[in-house]
C-alpha cells in the first residue's frame, strides 16, 4: 500500500472541543525523545530532541529503539512508539496528524477551538475521547488491520465507504480489520499493557506492548 | 470302544467350548454412547487452570455410569509446547477384573463400578506447530503424549493423540474450530494387549465469545477387554474381546482471563 492511498483513505480519528483559540499556540514541537528520532521536511532529514519545532508537512519518525512524545498546539501530546513515522499535516483550527507506520498514544491536554484529527489505514474514525491508542496491527494477504484502544472518553469510529459506524467506550478496543471492517468493540486483554504515561517525571514513557497479543494464539488451544 | 472314548471326548470339547463362549464378555457393539462435559479455563499468563465435569451414558441401555471431576492445569515453558499435571476423581470405570462370577461358578457378569471411585494422575506434555503453509494458513498440528496411573489396581498407561485442527477465522478471531484426531492408549502392567483402547475422533468447537465454547465430537471407540484375574484363577483359557462403540459428545467450555 503505497503512502498516498493510505493518505487519501486514512483512519480519521478527530476530536472537536471548544476552546479560544488566542490562548494557543498554533505550531508543535518535541518535547521527549529516546533513542533516534528524526523530523523530515522536503525529504531533508535533521535529528530531533526536546525542543525541535514541528511544523505543517513534517514528519516525524522514531527508530527501533526510537520514542518521542510531540506537542501540538499546547493541546495534545502525541507519544510516538519505536518504529513509528507520523506526518502532521495541519496545526491550528482543523490540526491533523497521519500515522504511516507503526503507533500513536494521543492524550487530548484540553479543549481545543478546532478540530483534532488523526489518520491511519483506510477507515475514517471520529474520536470523542481525550486519551486513545491508534496502531498498526498485522498485514494479512495485504490488507493491514488498525488497533484502536480507548482509555478515557468515547470513540466514534465509522468506514464512510460501507457507512459503518460504531462508538468505543473506555476500556474497549477495536480491531479495524484491513483497516476497512469495523468489529466489535471488547475489553482486550492486551490493552492492560499499554503505557499511557506521557510525563517522564512520573516513569517510564516506554511501551512494550505487542500487537501480536492482540490476535488469537491458535497454539494455546488445549482443552483436554 | 475306541470310538466312543473320543465321541466322549469331542462331546466334552464341544461343551466345554460352550461354555467358554456362554461366558466370555460380549461386546454390544455398534452402539452409541452420549457423553457431556464441562470445563471451565482460567488463564494466567503461561498457566492455564482447568476444571472438568464429565458424565456419559453407557451399553445398549445407555445407563449413567462414568462420572469424572477433573482438576489441573497447563504451563506453556515454550510457545510451542504445553505440559499439563491432572488428578482425576472418576466412578463407573470398568477394568478387565470387573469380569466376574459371583457367586460362583455361574453366572459371568460385569459387576457395578458406578460406586467405585477412583484416583488417576496424569502428566502431559504436548508439542504443537502451526502449518500455515497449508490452504487456509490457520492449521495446527499438535501431538499429546500422556501418561496416567490409576490407584486402582497401580494401573498405569500412556495415551498418544496426534491432533489436527483448523481454525476458521472471521474477523482474525476463532469462530469455528474443526478437530481429527487418533487416541490411543497403551497399558504399562495390565491387559494383554499392546493398545488396549483407541479411536479416531472427530470434533468441532463453536467460539460464541472468547469466553464461551460449545464443542461437538464423534469418535468410534474399540476397546480391547481381557481376561479378568477370576476368571484366570479358575483355570478358564484366556480371552481377548474388542468392544466397539460410536460416541457422541457434547461439552461447553468456559475461560476466564482474569
Amino acid at each position: 500500500m503505497d503512502a498516498a492511498r493510505w493518505l487519501s483513505l486514512g483512519v480519521l480519528i478527530s476530536c472537536s472541543l471548544a476552546v479560544p483559540s488566542a490562548v494557543m499556540a498554533l505550531d508543535g514541537q518535541i518535547i521527549y525523545t529516546e533513542g533516534t528520532v528524526t523530523v523530515t521536511n522536503g525529504g531533508t532529514s535533521q535529528d530531533a530532541g526536546p525542543g525541535t519545532k514541528v511544523s505543517a508537512g513534517e514528519t516525524v519518525t522514531t527508530g527501533s529503539d526510537g520514542l518521542a512524545v510531540i506537542d501540538l498546539s499546547n493541546a495534545t501530546h502525541i507519544k510516538l512508539m519505536e518504529n513509528t513515522s507520523l506526518v502532521v499535516d495541519a496545526i491550528g483550527d482543523a490540526t491533523q496528524v497521519s500515522l504511516a507506520t507503526g503507533g500513536v498514544f494521543t492524550h487530548i491536554l484540553k479543549k481545543l477551538a478546532g478540530s483534532f484529527s488523526l489518520l491511519a489505514g483506510e477507515t475514517v474514525a471520529g474520536v470523542r475521547g481525550t486519551e486513545f491508542f491508534v496502531a498498526f496491527g498485522k498485514t494479512i494477504d495485504n490488507e493491514r488491520d488498525v488497533w484502536l484502544c480507548v482509555n478515557e472518553g468515547l470513540v466514534d469510529v465509522s468506514v464512510p465507504s460501507t457507512s459503518q459506524k460504531v462508538l468505543v467506550p473506555a476500556g474497549q478496543g477495536i480491531n479495524i480489520v484491513g483497516g476497512m471492517k469495523l468489529t466489535t468493540p471488547h475489553r482486550y486483554r492486551w490493552t492492560r499493557g499499554l503505557n499511557w504515561n506521557m510525563d517522564p517525571a512520573g516513569g517510564s514513557l516506554e511501551d512494550h506492548t505487542s500487537l501480536d497479543q492482540a490476535y488469537g494464539d491458535l497454539l494455546n488451544h488445549d482443552y483436554n | 470302544m475306541g470310538a466312543s472314548v473320543l465321541t466322549a471326548a469331542a462331546l466334552a470339547l464341544a461343551a466345554a467350548a460352550q461354555a467358554f463362549a456362554d461366558n466370555v464378555p460380549v461386546a454390544p457393539n455398534g452402539i452409541l454412547e452420549l457423553e457431556g462435559h464441562t470445563a471451565l479455563v482460567v488463564q494466567t499468563g503461561s498457566f492455564d487452570f482447568m476444571a472438568d465435569v464429565t458424565g456419559r451414558l453407557e451399553d445398549a441401555e445407555l445407563s449413567f455410569q462414568y462420572r469424572a471431576l477433573t482438576l489441573g492445569g497447563y504451563y506453556r515453558p515454550l510457545k510451542n509446547l504445553k505440559i499439563g499435571a491432572f488428578y482425576r476423581l472418576e466412578a463407573g470405570v470398568r477394568h478387565d477384573d470387573d469380569w466376574v462370577s459371583n457367586p460362583t461358578p455361574l453366572p459371568w457378569s460385569w459387576q457395578d463400578a458406578t460406586g467405585r471411585f477412583e484416583n488417576v494422575f496424569m502428566l502431559d506434555a504436548s508439542p504443537r506447530f502451526l502449518l500455515d503453509f497449508l490452504p487456509g494458513k490457520s492449521w495446527v498440528f499438535m501431538l499429546k503424549g500422556r501418561y496416567i496411573y490409576n490407584t486402582f489396581e497401580n494401573q498405569q498407561s500412556i495415551m498418544v493423540r496426534p491432533e489436527l485442527t483448523y481454525f476458521w477465522l472471521v474477523d482474525r478471531q476463532p469462530l469455528f474450530d474443526f478437530q481429527a484426531a487418533y487416541e490411543a492408549y497403551f497399558p504399562l502392567n495390565f491387559g494383554s494387549t499392546f493398545i488396549y483402547e483407541s479411536y479416531p475422533w472427530l470434533g468441532v468447537h463453536y467460539h460464541l465469545t472468547p469466553e464461551v465454547m460449545f464443542e461437538l465430537a464423534e469418535s468410534y471407540k474399540s476397546t480391547v477387554w481381557s481376561s479378568s484375574q477370576q476368571w484366570l484363577a479358575e483355570g478358564n483359557s484366556p480371552y481377548q474381546v474388542v468392544y466397539s462403540r460410536w460416541l457422541a459428545s457434547f461439552g461447553v467450555i468456559w475461560t476466564l482471563n482474569p
